[in-house]
């Protein structure tokens, strides 16, 4: 019982559908079933670990390699963290298991699309599990360029367009993003990215 | 804040504007990408120049940081480069067209 609730799930969350998009670009066009499903079923594993270790000693903060919060990356796993991850695992699996049959006639579409997707999961769990700004600023970034791939994936000059026309967007909020954390951290004299608990610092001073 | 601090800020601020304007005003996908790349730079520059946290010493880690958007700005600006290119071949346009309603 005690193993069940020491072991970090967050760092499972994060790496295995970047392992399986890794696998799955490596394995090619020629696709079994065992990949999404495996995944799959991965994903839930950690999830219902993670669920009980919050639900039982609150948020967990993990410092991925043992590399603390200035320079490393932390994994926060709060309430409103496990609703994104159980809402994304959900509309995810139902993806990818639609997806299998709907790109079955089209082999070298499918070759781009899985490590693309697997990719995309990977960004988004990264995304709900960001313990400080900066996290949040290169997984939306991650987000962003595993997402527009898939925009070009419908073909022809029209997905180009739609893909050209959605990075130009993302990259221009991504420079106000980045204006404004880096504004928030000289503001709250944290020096470091400033993390939830040093932005309730910024509160008494609005207003 | 120095003086020195605060002109870098304000040219940040400057080039941020520049960029903006750039970025909106042009319609050549080449020069919307320069425009975004001296946004990035101008952001940069802000997070250089605030760097410290006490007067005598700058702070190495918003430097690391500056360094991770570098390489971002990197390899989304090769990304748009490389679309841009497949666009131009498919269909020979260098501007993005409207919508046909």
């Amino acid at each position: 019982m005690s193993l069940w609730q020491t072991v970090p799930w967050e760092t499972g969350l994060v790496m295995i559908p970047l392992a399986a998009a890794v696998l799955a670009f490596v394995s090619g066009p020629h696709h079994r079933l065992w990949l999404p499903l495996l995944t799959i079923a991965a994903i839930a594993f950690c999830l219902i670990g993670l669920t009980g270790q919050v639900l039982m000693h609150g948020p967990q903060r993990h410092a991925v390699g043992g590399w603390g919060a200035p320079l490393g990356v932390d994994l926060y796993a709060d309430g409103l963290s496990l609703v994104m991850l159980w809402l994304t695992a959900g509309s995810g699996s139902l993806i990818s298991l639609y997806a299998r049959p709907y790109f079955r006639h089209e082999p070298d579409k499918a070759a781009a699309f899985w490590p693309l997707w697997l990719l995309l999961w990977t960004a988004l769990n990264a995304l709900y599990l960001a313990a400080d700004i900066f996290n949040l600023y290169v997984t939306l970034e991650l987000l962003t360029l595993a997402a527009i791939p898939l925009v070009t994936l419908a073909g022809g000059a029209a997905g180009l367009t739609a893909a050209i026309r959605y990075l130009l967007f993302a990259l221009l909020v991504h420079s106000y993003i980045c204006w404004a954390w880096r504004c928030s951290m000289a503001a709250s004299a944290a020096w470091i990215s400033p993390s939830s608990e040093t932005c309730s610092r910024l509160r008494p001073q609005l207003g | 804040m120095s003086h020195q601090a605060l002109l870098f800020c304000l040219t940040a601020a400057g080039m941020f504007g520049i960029g903006l304007f750039g970025f909106l005003v042009h319609d050549h996908l080449l020069r919307k990408i320069l425009a975004l790349n001296i946004m990035g730079i101008a952001v940069f520059l802000l997070l250089v120049a605030i760097a410290r946290r006490d007067p005598m010493t700058t702070d190495p880690i918003p430097h690391a940081m500056v360094l991770t958007g570098i390489v971002i700005a990197v390899s989304t600006t090769a990304y748009f480069l490389a679309l841009t290119r497949r666009l131009f071949r498919e269909s020979g346009a260098t501007r993005l067209t409207e919508d046909e309603q």
